[in-house]
């Protein structure tokens, strides 16, 4: 007798209706997204004037003119620079946020909603917001006077501008990612942390050692990937608050490729600049998964 | 006899008849379930055919074959009322509200689960649930029920309430029951026949008592019965005065004999030998000696007044009782 | 009962405290906004007043009748209510169809949906862009609407929640005479509601806050969106006097997403557990 088998019944309605059920989202997801990225390619091989639709090839020229212009450097240095600083600060901060709001106390659920507040308000609304908090006579600086700091108008200040910019990024991301890491804290059993306070681990650090941080090190991968194409995308904020200036101080690839694009009408080089700034996105987020070579993938 | 129907899945032929409690029983993985969801066609033989009534039912799409299944975890919708749940099938066929209506109270009556019928599944007892799982499918009157371990989420005593109650559906339904369980002790009490499936493979069908007292192997000889029969093989009982008279014609090399717990005696005679005691365990009116002949550990049944805690001792075999397996560990009829 | 050790109270003690910090300097720019759309003044103080005062309404009556605030408000609910219906119900039948329907291709279906999240924005925007321009959408609802109907992260938080269904429920359902879209709608579409809830949250969110695309697509300022409205707003007027009712403009935008937030709080972390989790 040889051994029973069998295949899970697949009948064409099922067929038919799996086809049917993903069918909008590849309509969708392949106009917009895939035949997009493949049309911006293309475009970035051209000429391209949509208003007064001349469009002929040019080879490589689009990237040779953005590779050699220095504003669009200068503006990778920058997303680079912020990447480095937001994305290191606010890992660890959502962290420390996480854990302290882990930790239920009479006042934890109403703080960690209060804390949760910029990540759920309009970019818009917190840069116009923060416009005043960074004025002269904005809010920082009526804290700062108190310890003694010389008012300064942040924004208007080819030195302090960047720096502000960041930190208020740091301010509204750092609670967005805190709830990516509750959700991964929460999924510990409780019952693990209970075997292990009988194996002996006792204290706080022990527990983030050998617990926390293991378990968590997929969320850790995930908000350091996120945070880097967030990073590397910024625009909102700059736009808003500065568009560029003082002096291009905050000028980021995003606000290069808007221009080019939209105030220069060379979309041909926008798109070439555009896949420039994809490639070195793709490096960066490839690098981190060979930093965290252990980290399982789903 | 009212008409049969045969299911057939690969080179096994069952044929499970009107009004029989089917079982097919073996260890996890056996692939019993699997022939289950064949016959429900939730899963597509590779070869082969399935039956009802003498139709193909290759390709028939789970619901137009007419079958009920209950499943293990009970697999209620979560988010209906016991009534609804009762009731979506008859609503997807378009059987009209009054008479959908009259038949989950029916069935809600016969099943004791009236008061009931307005809960949420999540409110409901594990017995509770299993009763609606029941009555979700006997309302359909189906032409073979399906059940794939339906006692084995709940405690032993509902197990046993549960076992009567099967007992009593099982007597006011016609079709057929197909039972599938790992636990011996509910196939020998609920089936009128049972198949032993191990590895994909029917091992032997027939009736408990039949499957009791005739194994044709030693697979099943030792899934049946609690504790199993021991088999030993036949080097270690090499010298037993009178074994060899017993024996299969040819050499004992590669033989096996088995023998059931009760069916060996703690005394000296024909056919005994001796085996070191491990441990015992007392279960009142009987002990249960755990002991080792060579290599091979035996278990013995004796009266407890019998036993009187010796690390050693002789044990004697009923010559009417003997089981010989070949290397194979297939059974070889003498007689 | 168990004694508290007073190791225990103080730590207690101190997270409470830190939380409070947190708390009070997360507040505080929101507070000093709320305070500010109630207040006249024309002239910021330094250092600035920040005792609560409710001065007037003046601000709000001003930003609803005399500007086209109403109507933005109308743009940016029908584009986020539309967005969210239908990216989270085309999410949802692709989410199942991954997780339970079997059909030829569907792992390298699903992992091309999932290979769309690695092409950053900025990659199709001036592609996206000359479609519209194409297509004639430009400056339409539509050129907001319909590229957000379709979100990888929904489809992939739908698939995550449909595979935690127990499979013997939906084969109950299979003999039970449901057909496989029958299935979807009346077993397992009721079922995963807190995944409907999550992804709409954040769909939602997503496309009330939404900046840069509706800024390049909507021109005219009938079209704008709120966050447009309010980046208008500072354009336009950049002057002293328009700040208070600029504040405004704010709160009011802020609202929907607050409430929204405040009211199904527990599906925030759900939602990222669920598109985090690996499947």
């Amino acid at each position: 007798m040889r051994h029973l088998r069998g295949h899970e019944r697949v009948s064409g309605l099922e067929q038919l209706t799996g086809y049917l059920f993903v069918l909008p989202t590849f309509l969708i997801l392949g106009v917009f997204v895939l035949f997009a990225a493949v049309y911006s390619l293309w475009i970035s091989l051209m000429h391209y004037d949509p208003f007064f639709h001349t469009v002929y090839p040019v080879g490589l020229s689009n990237y040779k003119y953005v590779a050699s212009s220095q504003l669009y450097w200068f503006s990778m240095l920058h997303a680079l620079e912020y990447t480095g600083v937001v994305v290191t600060i606010q890992t660890f901060l959502a962290f420390f946020f996480a854990v302290l709001f882990n930790e239920k106390t009479p006042v934890s659920r109403f703080t960690r909603a209060i804390v949760f507040i910029p990540a759920v308000t309009s970019s818009a609304v917190i840069s116009v917001l923060f416009i005043w908090v960074f004025s002269a006579q904005g809010l920082l600086n009526a804290f700062l006077v108190h310890l003694g700091v010389h008012p300064e108008n942040w924004l208007e200040s080819t030195t302090w501008a960047f720096p502000a910019i960041m930190g208020l990024n740091i301010f509204t991301t750092a609670p967005y990612f805190m709830i990516m890491y509750l959700a991964g804290l929460q999924s510990i059993p409780s019952s693990i942390l209970e075997s292990a306070e009988l194996d002996g681990v006792r204290n706080a650090f022990q527990r983030f050692r050998y617990f926390y941080f293991p378990m968590l090190k997929f969320t850790v991968f995930f908000v350091v990937v996120l945070g880097i194409i967030g990073s590397m995308q910024l625009f909102d904020q700059v736009f808003i608050m500065t568009d560029g200036g003082p002096g291009n101080s905050t000028y980021v690839p995003l606000i290069y490729i808007y221009n080019q694009a939209f105030v220069f009408d060379n979309f041909g080089a926008a798109a070439a600049a555009s896949f420039i700034l994809f490639v070195i996105i793709l490096i960066l987020t490839l690098a981190q998964r060979r930093l965290i070579s252990e980290v399982r993938w789903a | 006899m009212k008409g049969q129907e045969i299911v057939a899945a690969r080179n096994i032929n069952l044929e499970v008849k009107d009004g029989e409690l089917f079982v097919l029983l073996g260890p996890s993985g056996c692939g019993k379930t699997t022939l289950l969801r064949i016959i429900a066609g939730l899963v597509e033989p590779d070869e082969g055919e399935v039956l009802i009534d003498g139709k193909v039912m290759n390709g028939v799409y789970p619901s137009d074959r007419n079958v009920a299944m209950v499943f293990q975890n009970y697999a209620l919708y979560p988010h209906m009322s016991v009534y609804d749940n009762i009731a979506l099938n008859m609503r997807v066929r378009r059987i009209p509200r009054e008479e959908v209506d009259r038949r989950v109270r029916e069935v809600a009556d016969t099943l004791r689960i009236t008061e009931l019928l307005n809960h949420r599944p999540k409110e409901l007892s594990g017995g509770q649930a299993q009763r609606v799982a029941l009555a979700r499918a006997m309302v359909r009157n189906p032409r073979v029920y399906l059940m794939d371990e339906p006692l084995s989420n709940l405690d032993a005593k509902l197990r046993v309430e549960m076992r009567a109650e099967l007992k009593r559906l099982h007597r006011m339904v016609d079709a057929p029951i197909i039972y599938v369980t790992h636990d011996q002790v509910e196939a020998m009490t609920l089936g009128d026949r049972i198949a032993v499936m191990d590895k994909g493979v029917i091992q032997q069908i027939g009736s408990p008592i039949e499957l009791y007292e005739n194994p044709k192997n030693t697979f099943v000889a030792s899934f049946l019965g609690t504790p199993p029969m021991n088999i030993v093989s036949a080097e270690e009982l090499v010298g037993v005065d009178g074994l060899k008279a017993l024996s299969p014609p040819g050499s004992l090399s590669g033989l096996s004999v088995g023998f059931r717990p009760g069916d060996v005696a703690i005394g000296d005679g024909p056919l005994s030998f001796d085996v070191e005691v491990e441990y015992a365990e007392l279960l009142g009116d009987e002990v249960l000696i755990h002991a080792k002949r060579g290599s091979t550990r035996l278990v013995i049944r004796a009266a407890s007044h019998t036993y009187a805690g010796q690390t050693s001792l002789r044990v004697r075999l009923d010559p009417a009782k003997l089981y010989w397996f070949n290397t194979e560990g297939e059974a070889i009829r003498q007689g | 009962m168990s004694r508290i050790s007073p190791r225990r109270v103080a730590l207690l003690a101190l997270t409470v405290s830190v939380q409070l910090i947190l708390a009070l300097i997360y507040i505080i720019p929101f507070y000093w906004m709320v305070i500010k759309s109630f207040r006249f003044t024309i002239f910021a103080n330094f250092p600035p007043n920040l005792l609560p005062t409710l001065q007037t309404v003046g601000n709000y009556v001003y930003v609803w009748h005399f500007s086209a605030f109403p109507h933005w408000y109308l743009n940016s609910t029908l584009i986020a209510l539309s967005v969210t219906a239908a990216s989270v119900f085309i999410g949802s039948l692709s989410g199942y169809a991954f997780a339970r329907l079997r059909f030829r291709g569907r792992d390298i279906l699903f992992y091309t949906v999932l290979a769309t999240l690695m092409i950053p924005f900025p990659v199709v925007i001036i592609a996206e862009y000359i479609l519209m321009v194409n297509l004639g959408w430009v400056n339409t609802y539509q050129a907001v609407i319909v590229p957000s109907t379709a979100s990888a992260v929904n489809v992939f938080l739908m698939r995550q929640y449909f595979t935690t269904i127990p499979q013997e429920v939906e084969d109950a359902a299979k003999i039970d005479g449901l057909r496989p879209h029958q299935i979807f709608f009346r077993v397992a579409a009721p079922l995963a509601k807190p995944a409907y809830a999550a992804s709409a949250i954040y769909t939602f969110i997503g496309a009330w806050n939404s900046f840069l695309w509706p800024l390049l697509v909507l021109h005219s300022v009938k079209m704008f969106t709120l966050p447009l409205a309010i980046n208008f707003f500072k354009g336009a007027n950049g002057s002293q006097i328009y700040w208070n009712q600029m504040t405004a403009a704010e709160v009011l935008t802020m609202i929907p997403t607050i409430v929204i937030y405040v009211v199904f709080e527990k599906y925030f972390v759900k939602g990222i557990a669920l598109s985090g989790s690996k499947g």
